[in-house]
């Protein structure tokens, strides 16, 4: 029973950021549909829209990095077991992600669908298609020929979406309840340790360039192997997810209200 | 059935905060959590509702594991000092999230407590002074309707006023339907006709679980003229004397002997809890 109150409270919490987002993206298309009348007869206007699942992306990273605190603590207020809310939470990550990755669809067949009635002026891709459907391609700069949208080409873009939004939202997920446990000392050795790595690591490549170039052909190896074709991407990405996720329960675990 | 808390031990650092506390807080029962500032007392109830975890000892309530248990928190609800929901909350969404949680929640009776102590049920939790935020722990802990409440420093911030009114509707409460509850409280004075039982820690030790009224029959007051009273106590375990003008009142350990000799012009009565708390926890 608290597992599904958690599973609403969760759900709830994330609800009015999700609603805030997409009407800001469905209100950009709006207002440029407004606009269109007024742009000249001679001008070039068009609307494009490729790879909306990358915005939504980063916005789904930063949601999940701001929900654990609040909602960990109300749940110990409520006396739901850290099981409970992690329970919780694996379900409305799932949901969530299936939420946006069916949004972003929506979205990208709306504006596809505009590319019907305005011919040219309207643009619309998936990031799936972009990445995935040898099909879609740039004509010449800033002119496109989309492709053929299916039954299947919508279905694999929702699973695409979905996984890759696993995979981020488990991600950023995991660093909010990693913050959460470190104390202050940890918290600054952490966040400066970080940067400080990537500014340690590109001044190892640049005094050491042989070991750039044979790092790099094993990073394109390695991309190649997990995530050139969308089941292997599925696949890496519910790989991360598990390994996120089982990282962040070792952690919640023993949490306690702060 | 109670809760039940054996041999548990919490240390934060080098401060040992909790060394083998054992206590029973049985229900229908209203219970005197006291102990000095750091004594361990909020750390005792965190740990019986999960939010931190002992370093070893079992917290069992009816009978099952107390920790990381579900059913077993849901008859426990804690008003902590520190506010757990988040900022941006309003009070009625709190109400409402709390009969999520738990199905028994009044939502009703918890509007009409707001009503009754002005809380303002549309204002955001962060946004209530410090006595609002208590008044607010204040309902959502007596419209819950659990079999456990436990209290940490419910009073804080409240006037006088409001206290009246806080104890008021929890006899009233506890009246209609029995209870534990756990008033975790530095007001001894306000909570010692309230209490039945009385639990004194120390230190991260448990010093007495007893009867108030036992805990009490244990000592007694005499007052009089300085000089009687003076005599009076002479060769007697005496915890302390309070003086105005020529007029003392000593607080005395044992049972009033009032055949002496000196106690002709002396009043005997009841042992004040406060004062015994003073003597029994000083170091």
């Amino acid at each position: 029973m608290k597992t599904k109150a958690s599973l609403r409270y969760q759900l709830r919490d994330q609800r009015n950021a999700i609603l805030v987002y997409y009407s800001v993206i469905t209100l950009m298309v709006v207002l440029s549909l407004v606009f269109m009348p007024f742009s000249p007869a001679d001008s070039y206007f068009s609307i494009s829209s490729g790879g909306i699942t990358a915005v939504t992306g980063m916005f789904a990273g930063v949601l999940s990095l701001c929900t654990f605190k609040d909602c960990f603590l109300l749940s110990l207020q409520h006396g739901v077991s850290r099981k409970s809310h992690f329970l919780a939470r694996l379900g409305s990550l799932g949901l969530v992600c299936a939420i946006m990755a069916v949004g972003d669809e929506i979205y990208t067949l709306i504006l596809k669908l505009l590319e019907h009635i305005f011919p040219g002026r309207f643009f619309a891709s998936s990031l799936y298609e972009m990445i995935y459907c040898s099909d879609y391609m740039e004509l010449s700069s800033g002119t496109y020929r989309s492709i053929q949208t299916t039954t299947t080409t919508i279905l694999l873009s929702v699973v695409f979406s979905f996984f890759f939004l696993l995979a981020i939202c488990s991600f950023t997920y995991l660093v909010s309840v990693l913050n959460f446990r470190l104390n202050k000392v940890g918290k600054i050795i952490f966040w400066v340790s970080w940067p400080a790595l990537f500014v340690l690591l590109d001044a190892f490549l640049v005094a050491h360039p042989q070991f750039a170039n044979s790092l790099v052909p094993v990073l394109t190896r390695l991309a190649s192997m997990t995530i050139s074709t969308l089941p292997r991407l599925c696949l890496t990405c519910l790989a991360a997810s598990a390994v996120f996720c089982g990282i962040t329960w070792l952690l919640m675990r023993r949490a306690h209200a702060k | 059935m109670p809760i039940k808390c054996e041999n548990v031990t919490k240390s934060f650092g080098q401060v040992q905060a909790l060394k083998g506390v054992s206590i029973t807080f049985e229900e229908g029962k209203i219970y005197g959590l006291l102990g000095r500032n750091g004594a361990g007392k909020s750390t005792l109830l965190n740990i019986l509702t999960g939010r931190i975890f002992a370093d070893s000892g079992s917290v069992t309530v009816d009978g099952e594991p107390a920790i990381e248990n579900d059913r077993a928190q849901s008859k426990i609800f804690l008003m902590s000092e520190k506010t757990l929901h988040p900022d941006a909350m309003k009070v009625r969404e709190a109400f409402r999230w709390a009969k999520a949680f738990y199905p028994d929640f009044d939502e009703d009776y918890a509007m009409n407590l707001a009503g009754d102590f002005a809380l303002n049920t549309g204002a955001k939790i962060a946004g209530l002074s410090t006595g609002y935020h208590s008044i607010f722990k204040l309902i959502l802990a007596l419209s819950v309707n659990v079999p456990y409440v436990l209290l940490d420093e419910p009073i804080l911030g409240l006037d006088a006023n409001h206290r009246e009114l806080f104890y008021k509707r929890l006899l009233e409460k506890y009246a209609e339907e029995p209870f534990a509850v756990v008033l975790s409280t530095h007001l001894i004075e306000e909570v010692a006709s309230l209490v039945e039982d009385v639990v004194i820690i120390k230190e991260g030790q448990v010093l007495r679980q007893e009867s108030r009224d036992s805990l009490l029959s244990q000592g007694y007051t005499v007052s009089g003229g300085a000089a009687a009273v003076e005599t009076y106590i002479q060769g007697r375990s005496v915890l302390g004397v309070d003086s105005l003008g020529g007029l003392r009142t000593a607080y005395v350990l044992g049972q009033p002997d009032k055949s002496a000799g000196s106690a002709q012009d002396l009043e005997f009565g009841p042992m004040d809890l406060q004062k015994l708390f003073i003597q029994l926890t000083n170091s």
